[in-house]
């Protein structure tokens, strides 16, 4: 009988196999930008890294993240983008260009959308930020989530939370009735499959229900 | 990016001293003021600005948006872009400003932007 390699790595996810090689090798090479932060139980604690490598000039941070406090042991350079994926592992919120211009890391902060990579986690102390997770469940789904599936307003996916969560954030902010004002308000957000007019179907679709 | 220390000043008079440790506000200085972040952040991931101390004045109480007694705008440091932008007497008296802020940038770029020095009189 053949020996299936795979047999001997039951749950061995790709996530799971990056992060345990990339923490050494990928961050001496990458230090500009790899994640640094990491969870912690207590907030400054001496035991704090009790389940992760000690980081260097940590300093503790609180964030009220999709209505849960997370208190965070964070290097100061953790961008809120970072912070969300790596150290809360909350992946729903995507890195596209890291520069603030394609829209895919939009997040809210009090309720208004921001880039969350042009933004630092330590600057939202105490804040309350949203992301796609917090929006709505599988069983229960953000109109704005429906009207995406409903309306086919994307493609390869990548965007998706980005385009929803700006799209979401429009919906309190002054927009003009017609198609223009809302492709306007949404140039923040790139869409390289292009699926732009069905986006738009999707966030005019909300708005008239509203 | 390279590190540094992060610094919540109480007020102003603090954010101003914890500023004058350093030697110039000029390009490359040892310390930057962070309000919205949107150009610093950006500049220092691509090491142009590698400041060793970041005051973070989003705190403070700068954001407001008053009329001064000659007629001009005195305008918060922390006050976002996209509400300066929608503030009434912007929208009245200062149109082109308002539309400017709103083209310059995305509609969240716009909100992660904040005001970092007192307008002249534009109008």
């Amino acid at each position: 009988m053949r020996d299936d390699p795979h047999a001997r790595l039951p749950n061995f996810t790709r996530r799971a196999f990056l992060s345990t090689t990339g923490s050494s090798a990928a961050a001496a090479a990458i230090a500009g930008c790899a994640p640094t932060s990491h969870r912690t139980a207590e907030r400054g604690s001496p035991g704090a890294a009790a389940d992760g490598p000690m980081i260097e000039g940590a300093v503790p941070v609180t964030l009220r993240i999709n209505g849960k406090e997370q208190r965070l042991l964070v290097d100061p350079r953790t961008t809120l983008l970072d912070c969300v994926r790596e150290t809360l592992a909350l992946t729903g919120t995507k890195k596209g260009c890291d520069h603030g211009q394609c829209g895919a890391c939009t997040v809210h902060v009090k309720g208004r959308r921001v880039n969350s990579c042009l933004s630092l986690a330590l600057m939202h102390d105490g804040e309350e930020i949203t992301t796609i997770e917090g929006l709505g469940t599988p069983d229960a789904l953000h109109p704005m989530q429906a009207a995406f599936i409903a309306r086919d307003g994307y493609q390869c996916g990548y965007c998706t939370s980005g385009q929803i969560m700006s799209a979401v954030a429009l919906l309190k902010e002054p927009c003009g009735p017609d198609d223009a004002a809302v492709k306007e308000l949404m140039s923040g957000n790139i869409c390289r499959c292009g699926a732009y007019a069905h986006i738009v179907a999707a966030i005019q679709q909300v708005r008239k229900n509203s | 990016m390279h590190t540094f220390e992060f610094i919540r000043p109480a007020d102003a008079a603090a954010a101003v001293a914890a500023a004058a440790q350093a030697k110039t506000a000029q390009q490359g200085a040892d310390v930057r003021f962070v309000a919205g972040g949107t150009t610093l952040v950006d500049l220092m991931k691509l090491n142009v600005e590698t400041p060793a101390r970041l005051i973070d004045i989003n705190r403070l109480p700068l954001d407001k948006v008053e009329a001064t007694p000659d007629g001009g705008l005195k305008i918060g440091a922390t006050v976002r872009n996209s509400d300066l932008a929608h503030h009434p007497t912007v929208q009245r008296d200062y149109a082109v400003l308002s539309q400017a802020l709103l083209a310059g940038a995305s509609a969240q770029l716009v909100t992660n932007e904040k005001h970092s020095l007192e307008s002249p009189t534009a109008k």
